[in-house]
């Protein structure tokens, strides 16, 4: 186990900028998810750190040795592979084997590692199977003991999950998490599925346009997002960001009036730099929107209704502005009706308009 | 027609097309076998018949006895051989850079190579023969050996690049990760899975330099270095032409191809690759 320090890393292809500068210090036996949409470099972070591509600028540290120029081989990390990158033409037990073997372990330890590490993972049955024999569950399996029995410094997932189905995948997210538990092994975890970061992760980084947005544990993400990005791309369904003012409260020196949709939803503390105009973002998470019972409140006319099951979405329309919420109550709507929203002011987020900055309060 | 009535009618619509190309296309070897064992006494006078109304192996024994046939045959194993291997050595290393690597001028490369393949080898015969006749590989099996390998590479490159191309990257970066060198997990992951490319690529080029004719002919004039087809040249006479032991020696010329294909049929198999990725 190791930690692995990451100091102003960049990476560019050609002229083509893919990483612009991450820093990010992951503790020892840490469990870290890179989170991001397509293209915004978080697999070329962690090919970074496994010495698959070379690193532009910068420098990558695992313990207290610099790995920049070592060669994947030399680094100790392992890696499992969204596509598994199981060898074929090898058994489940020559796939275990390899690294080991690769690496001068004697055959007795060898025959115990695999053994150790087949029966922790369910494989003891397919260990002489050949990878095509095996379903994509069993497959994950053999990947993630391909990595775990060499004992490595670190382990690194790229997006591992994302070819199984959705029961199959939270099964592996539960068993991942649970290896991790009992191996403590410092994990990067790549993913663009954000419950599967928000459910696995000690810390979440968000990534976007080769730049980490935010940097935190979950729960610190959904509730304190540092920008638009964040705020948008964390949290499912995602938070309402709606066009809003804010106003000078007369009431109060040191608090603002935040219209939506020419309705006054109430007042918040006055953010520390406000934009001339007043316009801003105002964000609140869909499950924070309750639905009103009188006459007052934000007017909003229902357009759609999700049944998940568990509760439901309502897809709103309210002053021009489309708008989510989340319930579990079990409410009778359909298309066209007229519902009152209450919303808690204390609940919203604001975001200046150009830069998406969070605007905090003093 | 009811819906069962016209599957059947496409399936053997399919297998009566299937075995008129398969006619079609084992007929002159048919013909080459049926010639081999009639009798020359019969070969005009017994009209157009499917099969001869006796056989018989006088023209075998002597193609082998009599002719520098035994000579002109090991001379094609030596070449076809040499240059098959040599081939696929070069073909493989270059295969596997272009599959993998990205560097300055690799775009060019495959360009040029890809221009030599567009020009008919009649064209260079002669500045090739003045290249080689100072260099004494004229009338020499090396001579040969260097010219097909060098007419043989670039189309076996393309074909080898293409089987790499058709292996996932992930292989062999899982193996460095797992601690092999680049050599390493190219030996011992991803040519494992080229096999069939490979086997493929040797046939390509033994069989193109097994019945290659005109180098042959136009570089060696000694016989002690012709190879089979420009032998086969010597059952045409000035008034006649020896079909039989023509044809004789074209049989036995068949069997180290054949066996060839047979040794390496079973790595033409293909579906090696299937459950190394997602699926």
């Amino acid at each position: 186990m190791a930690a692995i320090s990451i100091k102003g890393v960049c990476k560019q292809y050609g002229n083509v900028p893919v990483l612009r500068g991450i820093d990010l210090e992951i503790r020892d036996g840490e469990f870290i998810v890179l989170v991001g949409p397509s293209g915004c470099g978080k697999s070329t972070l962690l090919r970074l750190i496994a010495g698959l591509e070379e690193i532009t600028t910068g420098e990558i540290r695992v313990g207290d040795r610099v790995i920049n120029e070592l060669a994947p081989r030399e680094r100790d990390l392992a890696m499992v592979f969204q596509s598994y990158a199981l060898y074929p033409h090898m058994t489940v037990r020559e796939n275990l084997r390899f690294g080991l073997s690769l690496r001068g372990v004697s055959r007795e330890r060898m025959e115990s590692l695999v053994q150790g590490v087949s029966e922790k993972l369910g494989l003891t049955e397919l260990l002489e199977r050949k990878p095509r024999q095996l379903s994509g569950g069993q497959r994950q399996r053999v990947a993630m003991g391909r990595a775990i029995v060499r004992e490595p410094k670190a382990f690194l997932f790229d997006e591992p999950l994302s070819n199984l189905d959705a029961r199959l995948r939270e099964q592996m997210r539960y068993e991942i998490r649970r290896l991790y538990h009992e191996l403590r092994t410092t994990s990067i975890y790549v993913t663009h599925d954000q419950v599967e970061a928000m459910t696995m992760a000690d810390r979440i980084v968000v990534m976007n346009d080769g730049i980490a947005q935010q940097i935190g544990p979950p729960q610190e993400l959904y509730d304190n997002p540092a920008n638009l990005f964040v705020a948008g791309f964390i949290g499912s369904p995602a938070m309402n960001l709606l066009q809003a003012t804010v106003r000078e409260d007369p009431s109060a020196n040191d608090s603002v009036t935040v219209m939506i949709g020419g309705e006054n939803v109430g007042s918040v503390p006055r953010p520390a730099a406000l934009p001339a105009n007043g316009r801003v973002i105002a964000g609140i998470r869909p499950e924070r929107v309750a639905l009103s019972a009188g006459a007052g409140g934000v007017r909003a006319e229902v357009d759609l209704v999700e049944a998940t099951g568990i509760g439901m979405i309502l897809h709103l329309k309210a002053g021009g502005q489309l708008l989510k919420i989340y319930t579990t109550d079990r409410v009778k709507f359909t298309a066209g009706d007229r519902v009152g929203l209450r919303i808690d002011p204390q609940d919203l987020l604001l975001f200046e308009i150009d830069s998406g900055r969070r605007l905090r309060p003093t | 027609m009811n819906h069962r009535r016209q599957v059947r009618l496409y399936w053997i619509l399919h297998y009566a097309l299937l075995a008129l190309f398969v006619v079609f296309a084992l007929f002159p070897l048919y013909w080459l076998i049926k010639v081999s064992i009639t009798p020359n006494d019969l070969l005009y006078s017994e009209g157009v018949r499917l099969w001869p109304s006796h056989m018989t192996f006088a023209h075998y024994v002597s193609v082998v006895r009599h002719t520098a046939f035994p000579l002109f045959f090991r001379n094609s194993v030596i070449v076809a051989g040499c240059t098959s291997v040599t081939s696929t050595l070069i073909a493989t290393a270059a295969g596997y850079g272009f599959s993998r690597f990205s560097f300055r001028g690799k775009f060019l490369i495959i360009g040029i190579l890809m221009v030599t393949q567009m020009f008919p080898p009649v064209m260079i015969v002669a500045p090739i023969f003045r290249l080689l006749s100072p260099l004494g590989l004229t009338n020499s099996l090396t001579g040969l050996v260097i010219v097909y390998t060098a007419f043989n590479v670039p189309f076996a490159t393309f074909l080898m690049q293409s089987f790499f191309d058709a292996v996932p990257r992930d292989l062999e970066e899982a193996a460095m990760i797992d601690g092999a060198t680049r050599f390493r997990a190219f030996r011992s992951i991803i040519l494992p899975l080229t096999l069939p490319g490979l086997a493929a690529t040797l046939g390509f080029v033994f069989t193109a330099a097994w019945s290659e004719l005109l180098f042959a002919l136009m570089l060696n004039s000694s016989s002690d270095a012709s190879t089979f087809p420009v032998g086969l040249l010597a059952f045409v006479s000035k008034f006649s032409v020896d079909f039989g032991q023509m044809m004789a020696a074209g049989v036995l010329a068949l069997l180290p191809v054949c066996a060839f294909f047979l040794l390496i049929q079973r790595h033409l198999v293909q579906g090696l690759t299937a459950g190394a990725v997602k699926g």
